[in-house]
């Protein structure tokens, strides 16, 4: 009959423990490293291959690009995301062939007071260095994330390589998983664009959206 | 003459300020109370550790634009929150907090609480019914019958008091206490049972709080109130808390009456603080209870248990002579 | 002299605090007694299937994790099995055991915020804020394996996208542990209480044939008597290599859904442990060998999956291009929602909520 009142002792007792909560600002929760933050680019590492605006779903990426008459190679002019539209489903950043577009752990820089202040361009996103529980780069200006996650994966390729020595399929599918696993590529390049290396990269015209006005 | 009718005019306002404040912290400690039953903290951002939260949400409810609905009745409408606040300031004034410091000492001061307490229930049909929203109906209508079926056990628990006691008077009922050495919940088990229970559903607390079933009905009877008036139904309902509180520790637990070193109003607000955090614990801790059941209850389980109370206790006083 | 009544129309409108959602029911009252209740839905409606037509495969996994937000593992599981299966790909075994986890750890977090709403409904303040600290656990660990809280995107069409981190295994471990303990507390809180008791018993019963005409699945259904469970009938992923039991009631009341909610939990942890100790022997990539351009061959296929509120199927139509023909989600939310004006018949406006919160709807996943 009386069964509810077990139900007090819990509260009571409740009122004398820890409690969980986060007293933010002053104590921010430590955001881990796979943590889809705002994204970030390196212009320098782009290639204008574009796989980044097909992979997107909701097509917030636009860019523009050139090709550099003396070096043959292509290079990035504008680069636009619209964080009004952009869900942080990351695709871009995993499509991408040379890490130029990487994800921070950064959260909390994207209040604005007016929409089209949401329309962030080149030097905006390449200023989002990464915060958090780590801060440094690497000595060749990698984002200490991408060396982690890139370690991980390569400490469990290996360990798979080891295991599955014996078998040739095994190893072989191991390789092909990373398909031209080049240094400062992310892991698991699967997009379904073509191929970045061996398609003539054209100059993407659809730089009617480049936003500029920001802050 | 005038001088004397300025200092009772200045007593009573001084007095209306004090409750204004204990009732400011009384709902700021309820926050903070049931954050910290709930694993959080409870406001601790404005003002040291959160004290000045309550005074900024008055503030904000006095600068907030005064919505009148246009097709509600505009008197009635008007009128409600005060006929629902006003009776709980007049009953704290046959409260006796100390030997020497209370407000009026009527011979009928119990019949007097209870009386002038049920007065409430029309501020709150008035509210309801002029609000035009069948929302604000549904909840007015609850809150009467509810209100209106629990002022019967909440007088029959108080009847063994008053039996053994002898008197209405809230001060002769302490000095009883005094005289028979024990405090009347010892006797009265039942009687303080019974009361606490009814208390609770007169106040609209959790557990019994479907008037302002807010998952349900959306606040009740004042959720076409906005800015001051509803405060003022909050405050009511605070104030009657407060009144309860200290109407049970008079009847039941001895008023100011306690171990010398400390003084009787010490020991008063010492025994009505574990009232308001039972309140409190109560409301943390257990879900709601449905109309009918509500009404099963009040009928057919607490008016006989009542009876029976009255009943023993007349045996009682008849047997000791 | 009569006094002459009228029934009352009332709205319990978009904008409530215990429709989990925007959905509204508009109810004609006579008194407190309920004559007819008619739901009202679409407010939430994305149109994410006819954007699916114009979606590539894998750009359509961040939508599925949309639909019911509370478990969207297992709805993005359910479209990369569709695909899968279609493409005849078979998926690695680690992806297999870390998907099983994934999954079984939404259901539980699934079932945290049902049991803390419901509660908040039935006007219990302190559950709702213990639920949600457990469920804080959970997705701590989330956050951990994939980047995200709540909409994950973690499987691709061909296995997951990252692998566990170090150390994560054995802090999935833990939280088993701790969250086994905390559930504890919740009967000592919540399930012997009179008061829950009075008003949850013998409320909303659903009969067996009821569940089976109105094609009702999922916990509601299992709390009717009906014993199926698509973990267990029909196997998916390696799910028959785990071995649990399926609690099924056959009172029917909101009780019944509650006790069978919270011993879906208790199992749900027992899963979870066997595939930590069954992970171990899998070392394989976590994701198989696919194509870059995911084509289909054309056809049609339906699979299904058991996601915490019932059997969630997909159909597919492909014509054999990189873009969906047709997708039609089955969502359990919309058909479980479709009992509501029967059962709502002659009932009381409190029992309304108490109803309602038992058959524990998601309004993304009504809406689509």
């Amino acid at each position: 009959m009386l069964r509810f009142l077990k139900g007090f002792k819990l509260t009571l007792g409740y009122f004398f423990k820890k409690k969980v909560t986060i007293m933010y600002p002053e104590e921010r929760p430590v955001m881990p490293e796979r943590f889809r933050g705002i994204q970030r680019i390196i212009p320098e590492r782009c290639i204008v291959c574009n796989m980044c605006v097909k992979a997107c779903p909701t097509e917030v990426i636009t860019l523009t690009g050139e090709r550099d008459p003396e070096t043959k190679k292509n290079r990035l002019l504008t680069y636009n995301i619209d964080f009004e539209r952009c869900i942080r489903c990351e695709f871009c950043t995993e499509v991408c062939p040379t890490a130029a577009v990487v994800f921070t752990t950064k959260y909390d820089n994207l209040a604005v007071y007016d929409r089209k202040a949401l329309k962030k361009d080149m030097a905006w996103l390449s200023a989002n260095k990464i915060y958090g529980n780590y801060e440094a780069e690497d000595e060749e200006g990698r984002p200490a994330v991408l060396v982690k996650a890139a370690a991980d994966t390569d400490k469990a390729v290996e360990k798979k390589a080891k295991v599955t020595e014996t078998n040739q399929n095994a190893a072989a599918k191991a390789t092909d998983i990373k398909p031209e696993i080049d240094k400062k590529a992310e892991v698991s390049v699967k997009s379904e664009a073509t191929n970045a290396k061996t398609k003539v990269v054209d100059v993407n015209s659809e730089a009617g959206e480049a936003g500029g006005d920001d802050k | 003459m005038e001088i004397s009718l300025l200092l009772k005019i200045i007593y009573g306002v001084a007095s209306l300020l004090l409750l204004l404040l204990g009732v400011t912290y009384a709902i700021y400690f309820e926050r903070k109370v049931i954050g910290y039953m709930q694993v959080r903290y409870g406001p601790n951002r404005v003002g040291p550790w959160g004290l000045l939260q309550t005074v900024t949400d008055v503030l904000k409810l006095l600068m907030k634009e005064d919505i009148i609905p246009s097709k509600v009745d505009r008197k009635v409408f008007i009128i409600a929150p005060v006929i629902a606040f006003a009776p709980s300031f007049m009953i704290l004034a046959t409260i006796p907090w100390s030997e020497s410091f209370y407000g009026a000492d009527l011979n009928i001061g119990l019949l007097y609480f209870i009386g002038i307490s049920s007065i409430t229930t029309i501020g709150i049909l008035m509210g309801g019914w002029s609000s035009n929203n069948k929302y604000a109906l549904l909840g007015a209508m609850r809150g009467v019958a509810q209100m209106v079926s629990y002022e019967i056990p909440l007088v029959l628990s108080v009847i063994g008091v008053v039996i053994l006691s002898g008197s209405l008077n809230l001060r002769d009922i302490v000095y009883a206490q005094q005289d028979m050495g024990v405090w009347f919940i010892i006797p009265q088990f039942l009687g303080f049972i019974v009361y606490i229970i009814a208390a609770i559903a007169e106040l609209n607390r959790s557990p019994f709080d479907l008037p302002e079933a807010e998952s349900e009905l959306v606040a009740g009877y004042h959720v076409e109130y906005s800015g001051f008036r509803m405060a003022f139904f909050f405050l009511s309902e605070y104030v009657y808390a407060i009144a309860i509180a200290a109407l049970a520790t008079v009847l039941f637990f001895g008023g100011w009456l306690g171990p010398a070193f400390l003084p009787g109003i010490i020991w008063f607000l010492f025994k009505w603080s574990f009232f308001i955090f039972f309140f409190f614990w109560l409301r943390a801790t257990l879900p709601r209870a449905r109309v009918d059941q509500l009404m099963t209850f009040g009928w057919k389980v607490l008016i006989p248990l009542a009876l029976v109370n009255i009943v023993i206790t007349t045996l009682v006083k008849a047997w000791m002579g | 002299m009569s006094i002459r009544t009228e029934e009352m129309i009332l709205n319990v409108g978009p904008q409530h605090p215990s429709t989990h959602g925007v959905f509204r029911l508009v109810v004609k009252i006579d008194g407190e007694v309920i004559q007819e209740a008619t739901p009202v839905i679409g407010y939430l409606h994305r149109g994410t299937e006819k954007l699916a037509e114009d979606l590539t495969y894998t750009q359509f996994i961040p939508y599925t994790d949309r639909l019911d937000y509370l478990n969207a593992m297992t709805n993005n599981y359910v479209w990369c099995n569709t695909v899968e299966q279609l493409m005849g790909i078979q998926v690695p075994e680690r992806a297999e055991y870390l998907r099983v986890i994934s999954m079984e750890l939404n259901r539980i977090a699934s079932h945290f915020v049902w049991w803390g709403t419901f509660l908040l409904d039935l006007g219990a303040l302190s559950p709702f804020l213990y639920a949600f600290r457990d469920r804080e656990t959970i997705l701590d660990l989330f956050v951990k394996l994939c980047g995200a809280r709540m909409t994950f995107s973690y499987m691709r069409i061909g296995g997951v996208r990252f692998d566990a981190p170090s150390g994560w295994l054995d802090e999935v471990r833990a939280v088993v542990k701790e969250l086994r303990e905390n559930i504890k507390e919740y009967d000592v809180l919540v399930t012997g209480n009179e008061i829950f008791q009075h008003r949850t018993r013998g409320v909303g019963v659903i009969t067996k044939e009821q569940a089976i005409d109105w094609g009702l699945s999922g916990p509601v259904a299992r709390a009717s008597g009906v014993d199926f469970d698509i973990r267990r009938n029909d196997p998916y992923s390696i799910y028959d290599r785990f071995d649990f039991d399926i609690p099924v009631r056959t009172e029917g009341d909101v009780y019944a859904k509650y006790e069978v909610r919270l011993e879906e939990i208790r199992q749900s942890l027992c899963i979870i442990e066997q595939a930590l100790d069954q992970i171990d022997k899998a070392e394989s990539p976590i994701i198989a060998k696919v194509p870059k351009i995911i084509k289909p061959p054309a056809g049609e296929i339906y699979t299904r999956a058991e996601a915490s509120k019932g059997e969630l199927g997909v159909h597919l139509i492909s014509d054999g291009t990189t873009k969906p023909y047709r997708v039609k989600l089955r969502r359990p939310s919309f058909v479980n929602i479709e009992i509501l004006p029967e059962l709502l018949k002659g009932e009381n406006i409190a029992n309304l909520i108490a109803i309602f919160g038992g058959i524990d709807v998601v309004l993304g996943e009504v809406d689509a």
